[in-house]
């Protein structure tokens, strides 16, 4: 980077007499010419992804008119993405949904809120008596708030007494939560954003932060600035601008990040380069099933059956990782391998890793979190300012809601499950319901739970906040499996039209963002409120409402017996957190502050779980206590997890690796950023990324149509050679934001058997001119 | 690196002038404030990008100001394309005023 340190010191100095000098004209800003006296702004955080953006939101007559990045934000600063920029934009497409509609044959026809939900009661109330509780279910997001996500819990678990609630977070981040869980008992990062700023050495295993998380990304490119010392380190299978920015990037053989990870360990190990110290004080061993399965196949079970081991076990399991070994599963040379183990166990250097998607999104993504906490937990480089493994996240509420309150078939709020019987007491006692009425058996993950749809064994489902029939993998089963008909009603709630409301027989018209008041969660634990800013277009509502009224008509009216529904659902979903080291803060406190970053205790914010001085339930002397932990005496866990390959591999008659992710200026399905049209017009399309040298040889120029498919499905794309991401020989990458072309077709659902997360990153496709 | 030094300056400035704002509870009701001194919406760009444009290639006019591009007044921000997005690209005149018949593409 040319922009350096010293530069940029002496420029600071000559700042004010030079900047009168210059003469230059300044960049304007867009907004400049807009006249914004006579605003009425409120705060609130981002709408996209799970960095959690402050922004400051313009209200004039009852309609956003412009929002700006809010600078007394800690977690951006003032600043925000170009997604960010345009959130006033992002509820004012011209096909909002704004009244109910009920299918009659083909056609969609609008009709009352009285009448819709109605027949949605009478659907639900048929169904659970013919077939059971279990023949109903609701699938909602993170981009739930947190009370739209407890409602639709206690509703589900408590009220009707299924377990059938998942969120499409078990696509985007349950391997992180099963590897939080597994490694330290307790699901959520120890460190927080500050690590970005006080590190000098960053690990991206297979995050594309330019992109997908932009604001963070900025500011470990600030902190290099700041200082030299600082190290970016992109470990990826595909050259993105993250790459282009890092100061080195490590392409790997999809997958083999598993053996990676493991040859890094032996290194360390090999070397005596480990922390023996903090092991002895904080670590246990173990090990695990092994050749665990990919759940292909419906109805498809896993149980761990986690054993002891000592640390010489755990040793003689590393030998295997030899730096050549590794190096030929990966493609990454041996002395980068040996580098890398270095740089990780230098004494001198404060270590981070961050990771998304790309661990994620892997049949063995529960095992590549836990392997990414092996090397921090070696080293000891954990639960200390500037070093700490960091798991971003992908949704604004995530963490907040899915993860914090719960709203997957196994988890109750609170780290809670439903399979331990001290756990349903507790959640029935909160919620005034029998401890019977919630099942003990978790039902279906997110896959599965479209798969018993597409079988017939769910009747009624309820789609809220989010577009399954663009976001499953594998998706013409299951888009098919929707409308096979034979007793199955599927709704969908949402904002605008979408590949989820075509199939839906009705679709009910929402309040989104800050058309509501709510509370998301980041992914730095920071808990964030805000206020209703706007009212809906026409009869558009809350799904909060909404799942409230069907409570109502099934005869559950009390399970929801508030007047000032957020603020009291609040101090009722508070008691499962406290004294838990996951404490929440009174409502008002949110209501005053940016953000709070729990366990909030006494009204002050945790910036470093487990950590003497900045966690209240770490005793003075202990200096680190992974307390949650309490089965293996406050210690984490090291886990012996082998390299195992994908579930589907190039092979001879699909001969290419395929990858999906997303682009910076779309979120998610695009179903909001594609309605904004600068955006539009910035990237309009999904494209076929591949390498100049595989396109020269099936004879394919930049911009010639290709057809791409695999097992599952096929479709045309337009090739890119040259463009923002580059792939690698043998790989193609496809983003899937675009409605219009449903890469996931492609995609297998196969899934982490631990945490039932698909893997969206690799598949085998072939390739033709088109 | 001398060329970069007086837009650097002004980039500095700026920045200079944002960092006291951290704050982790705000005075509740200054959003009016607090939005007057946000800065506004980013400018898309309006000539042709190279898919792979970074800090470099957008500094190396928009630094100082040659070919008569406006000056960051923030370089020390080197992700542009995380803000500036490509926008419509419209047919511009150069800097003595005369209008060019095809727009160069920007590496």
């Amino acid at each position: 980077m040319d922009v350096s340190r010293r530069d940029f010191i002496k420029a600071s100095a000559a700042a004010a007499a030079l900047a009168a000098a210059t003469g230059g004209k300044f960049v304007g800003s867009a907004e400049a010419a807009m006249d914004t006296s006579g605003l009425k702004w409120g705060k609130a955080p981002c709408r996209f992804c799970g960095t959690g953006c402050g922004v400051l939101v313009g209200v004039r007559d009852g309609k956003i008119v412009a929002t700006k990045g809010d600078p007394q934000s800690p977690v951006n600063k003032g600043l925000n993405c170009i997604k960010g920029y345009f959130l006033s934009k992002i509820l004012y497409g011209k096909d909002r949904l704004t009244k109910p509609l009920i299918r009659k044959g083909d056609k969609m026809v609008e009709a009352s809120w009285e009448e819709a939900m109605t027949l949605i009661a009478g659907k639900f109330k048929e169904a659970i008596a013919t077939y059971g509780p279990d023949s109903v279910a609701i699938y909602g997001s993170g981009q739930w708030t947190v009370f739209e996500g407890y409602a639709a819990s206690k509703l589900f678990k408590g009220g009707i007494g299924t377990n059938n609630i998942e969120p499409n977070a078990r696509l985007c981040m349950a391997s992180a939560v099963t590897g939080f869980m597994t490694t330290f008992a307790s699901d959520e990062p120890m460190g927080c954003y500050d690590d970005l700023d006080q590190g000098d050495t960053y690990f991206l295993w297979g995050a594309n932060m330019a992109e997908c998380h932009p604001v963070l990304f900025s500011r470990l490119i600030d902190n290099r600035l700041k200082n030299p010392n600082v190290k970016i380190i992109d470990f990826g299978t595909r050259h993105t601008r993250t790459s282009q920015m890092a100061d080195q990037y490590i392409k790997f053989v999809p997958q083999t990040d598993l053996a990676l990870m493991n040859g890094i360990a032996h290194i360390i190990v090999r070397d005596k380069l480990y922390d023996e110290n903090f092991i002895k004080k904080h670590v246990v061993f173990k090990k695990g099933k092994t050749s665990i399965g990919y759940g292909l196949e419906d109805k498809f079970t896993f149980t761990d059956d986690p054993k002891p081991q000592t640390f010489d076990e755990y040793k003689e399991f590393l030998k295997l990782y030899t730096p050549e070994y590794v190096s030929k599963l990966s493609g990454v040379p041996v002395q980068t391998i040996e580098a890398v183990a270095k740089l990780y166990a230098d004494k001198d250097r404060k270590v981070n890793s961050l990771w998304t998607m790309g661990f994620n999104q892997h049949v063995r993504g529960t095992w590549a979190n836990n392997l990414v906490y092996n090397l921090h937990l070696l080293t000891g480089k954990i639960c200390k300012p500037g070093e700490n493994p960091m798991s971003l996240t992908g949704q604004p509420s995530a963490c907040g809601t899915t993860r914090e309150v719960g709203t997957f078939t196994h988890r109750l709020p609170a780290d809670m499950v439903v399979t331990n019987p001290e756990h349903r007491e507790k959640a029935a006692k909160i919620w005034g319901v029998d401890p019977k009425k919630i099942p003990a058996k978790p039902t279906y993950n997110a896959t599965e739970m479209f798969r018993a749809l597409d079988r017939g064994d769910i009747k009624v489902v309820w789609v809220q906040v989010t577009n399954p029939f663009q976001s499953l993998p594998n998706l013409n089963r299951y888009r098919k499996g929707a409308r096979k008909g034979d007793g199955r009603f599927v709704i969908v709630s949402d904002i605008y039209p979408t590949r989820s409301t075509e199939l839906a027989d009705v679709i009910l018209p929402s309040a989104s963002w800050v058309e509501k008041e709510g509370v998301f969660g980041n992914a730095e634990r920071r808990t964030q409120q805000w206020f209703k800013q706007v009212d809906p277009p026409g009869e558009a509502r809350n799904d909060l409402w909404q799942t409230i009224e069907l409570a109502r008509l099934l005869g559950h009216g009390n399970l929801f017996p508030y007047e000032y529904v957020e603020k009291e659902m609040w101090e009722e979903y508070r008691l499962f957190n406290a004294g838990q080291g996951k404490d929440l803060a009174p409502y008002e406190d949110y209501t005053k502050s940016r953000g709070l970053r729990w366990p909030v205790v006494n009204g002050k914010e945790t910036l470093y779980r487990y950590a003497e001085g900045y966690d209240p339930y770490v005793k003075a002397g202990e200096g680190i206590k992974f307390y949650k932990n309490k089965k293996d005496d406050g210690k984490a866990v090291i886990w012996a997890r082998p390299y195992e390959p994908a579930a589907e591999s190039p092979d001879k008659k699909y001969p290419f690796w395929l990858c999906t992710g997303r682009v910076l200026e779309h979120w998610h399905t695009g179903t909001m950023t594609g309605r904004v049209p600068e955006l539009r017009r910035a990237y309009g399309a999904a494209v076929c990324e591949l390498h100049p040298e595989d396109a020269k040889r099936l004879g394919i120029k930049q911009g010639s149509k290709v057809k791409l498919s695999s097992r599952r499905g096929s479709i045309v794309l337009t090739a890119d050679l040259r463009g923002r991401g580059k792939a690698e020989k043998g790989n193609v990458f496809v983003a899937f934001f675009d409605e219009n072309k449903l890469i996931n077709e492609l995609c297998i659902d196969a899934y982490c058997p631990i945490s039932g997360e698909p893997d969206y990153k690799k598949c085998a496709v072939k390739l033709e001119r088109a | 690196m001398k060329r970069y030094l007086p837009a650097l300056t002004a980039a500095a400035l700026s920045v200079l002038l944002l960092a006291p704002v951290l704050a982790t509870a705000a005075d509740d009701e200054a959003f009016e404030k607090d939005a007057a001194y946000a800065e506004g919406n980013p400018p898309m760009v309006p000539h042709r990008m190279e898919p792979g444009a970074t800090g470099d290639a957008c500094l190396a006019c928009h630094l100082e100001g040659k070919n008569g591009a406006p000056i960051s007044p923030h370089a020390v921000r080197i992700d542009c394309v995380q803000c500036h997005g490509q926008g419509e690209i419209k047919e511009t005149k150069n800097a003595t005023g005369k209008k060019k018949k095809k727009q160069k593409e920007i590496k």
